[in-house]
């Protein structure tokens, strides 16, 4: 990894820490939102998720048909 | 989208998750304490002139694009006879093309699996999901039959036969709050099982089921412990299972995925009558003025075409579209959920048009939220590695 980019990652993942330590531990709400986006900017940065962003048609976990069975 | 856009329209899903959902029989044979299923004692059953015209009428209207899954479910399907399956399977196989494909799959309780069961679902290439809620003390608890006794043991011998004749199979596994505590005890379950997968669910406050254990104090908590404690276990395992809606891979996925349930005809349902229904299909046979029952039309009402929107058709959309930009306004977990299950809101607030369920607290924001924690953890790791190799 780019000296700079590295450095990018640490810095956001303090940002990540502070916002934590202000809302105070587990997720919720807006705090959901804002560490997910965090963690999704180092995922990149370190190389663990794609840059490009594909939008659609990304089964979530309303799409698993978990109530409707059936071999999925 | 339109606020109360009410016509057949292309689903922002994957084709896989277009879902005919077929009631072949609203009977069953077992007598679950969460069933949602109103009319589970009606012994009325589906036949084929019904089937064919369902079959017609989705494919003839370009309802589904490409592929879609014919669903038999609501209702369960094996107290009809195989012979029954046989004819639709090559119903079904008239009306599709190169260029629409017509899966089917079964969710059964498997308490009537047979050899001739499992050799038909074999042959016809027929996905199946088992009901079964983890080892006889917590399964027994919930799943019984209609003199109250536990159906573990013969749901176990369905499951051996699906082993033994090589009948793919995946899971779905109600969890009530005793589960929480049992964690390995479950995952050890579903790991011998033979399962290629397993969902999970709560028992949810749906139809004559208006009581959910999850409304016991400390549920949230209780779950995130249990759901960490599963994911744990299954990224230890030798073999771990697929778990589709408790393990969600948050540093691949993208938000704005599509919400199947809350457009029309996103979900086709339709009861053993030929009555149409959408949006949740738990919602298909519930009485309720305010919207015909959910009732939106019957297969046999118009000789050509798709019926036409009817008023309670549009009231139904316009209520859920509702619901679904005060999630968008309100909740930070929008993206990856889409605005609930018009199903859950309905039963759980009296009203499409409100916002937070137990269910979403569960389900989905519970579930979320112990697996941003996970990619966090993963992201430190790497962080460190890359740390100190550059170091």
């Amino acid at each position: 990894m780019q000296p700079k980019v590295r450095l990018l990652a640490v810095a956001s993942g303090i940002a990540a820490l502070a916002l934590q330590a202000r809302a105070g531990a587990p997720a919720d709400g807006a705090n959901f939102a804002t560490r997910l986006r965090v963690v999704q900017e180092q995922a990149v940065a370190l190389h663990l998720r794609p840059a490009a962003a594909q939008t659609d048609a990304t089964p979530t976990p309303w799409n698993d048909f978990s109530n409707y069975g059936g071999g999925y | 989208m339109a606020a109360t856009e009410t016509g057949p329209g292309p689903a922002r899903v994957t084709p896989r998750d277009q879902l005919l959902v077929v009631q072949a029989t609203p009977f069953c044979n077992i007598d679950c304490r969460y069933c949602y299923l109103a009319t589970r004692d009606e012994r009325g059953r589906r036949s084929l002139e019904t089937f064919e015209r369902v079959v017609a009428r989705v494919t003839a209207a370009g309802i589904f694009r490409d592929e879609f899954t014919i669903c038999w479910h609501a209702g369960e399907p094996l107290t009809v006879p195989v012979a029954f399956y046989r004819s639709c399977v090559a119903i079904a196989a008239r009306y599709a093309s190169p260029g629409l494909r017509i899966r089917h799959n079964v969710q059964t309780n498997g308490t009537l699996l047979t050899p001739e069961w499992c050799a038909f679902f074999r042959e016809a290439g027929i996905a199946v999901g088992v009901s079964v809620d983890g080892p006889a003390s917590l399964h027994n608890g919930s799943r019984v039959d209609r003199s109250g006794r536990g159906t573990f043991a013969r749901v176990e011998r369905g499951l051996a036969l699906l082993r033994e004749h090589d009948v793919p199979f995946s899971a779905i596994c109600v969890l009530t709050f005793r589960h929480l505590s049992n964690p390995q005890e479950l995952h050890e379950f579903f790991t011998t099982s033979g399962a290629a997968s397993v969902s999970f669910n709560i028992d949810e406050i749906e139809g004559p089921h208006d009581v959910s254990s999850f409304q016991a104090s400390g549920a949230v908590a209780h779950f995130t412990t249990f759901l960490t404690e599963i994911l744990r276990l299954n990224r230890a395992s030798a073999r771990p299972l697929r778990l589709p809606n408790l393990d969600v891979d948050l540093l691949q996925m993208r938000g704005q995925a599509g919400n199947h349930q809350v457009r029309p005809w996103n979900i086709v349902s339709v009861d053993h009558r030929g009555n149409l229904s959408t949006f949740s299909p738990e919602l298909m046979g519930m009485a309720d003025s305010q919207y015909d029952d959910f009732v939106f039309g019957n297969v046999f009402d118009a000789p050509d075409g798709w019926p036409a929107p009817t008023p309670a058709l549009e009231r139904t959309a316009a209520a859920i579209a509702g619901g679904v930009e005060r999630c968008r306004r309100e909740c930070a977990y929008f993206d990856y959920c889409g605005g609930g299950a018009p199903a859950n809101k309905y039963f759980e607030l009296g009203t499409f048009e409100g916002t937070e369920t137990l269910h979403c607290r569960i389900m989905r924001k519970a579930v979320l939220d112990v697996n941003l924690a996970n990619a966090e953890a993963t992201v430190a790791r790497a962080r460190e590695r890359d740390v100190s190799r550059a170091g």
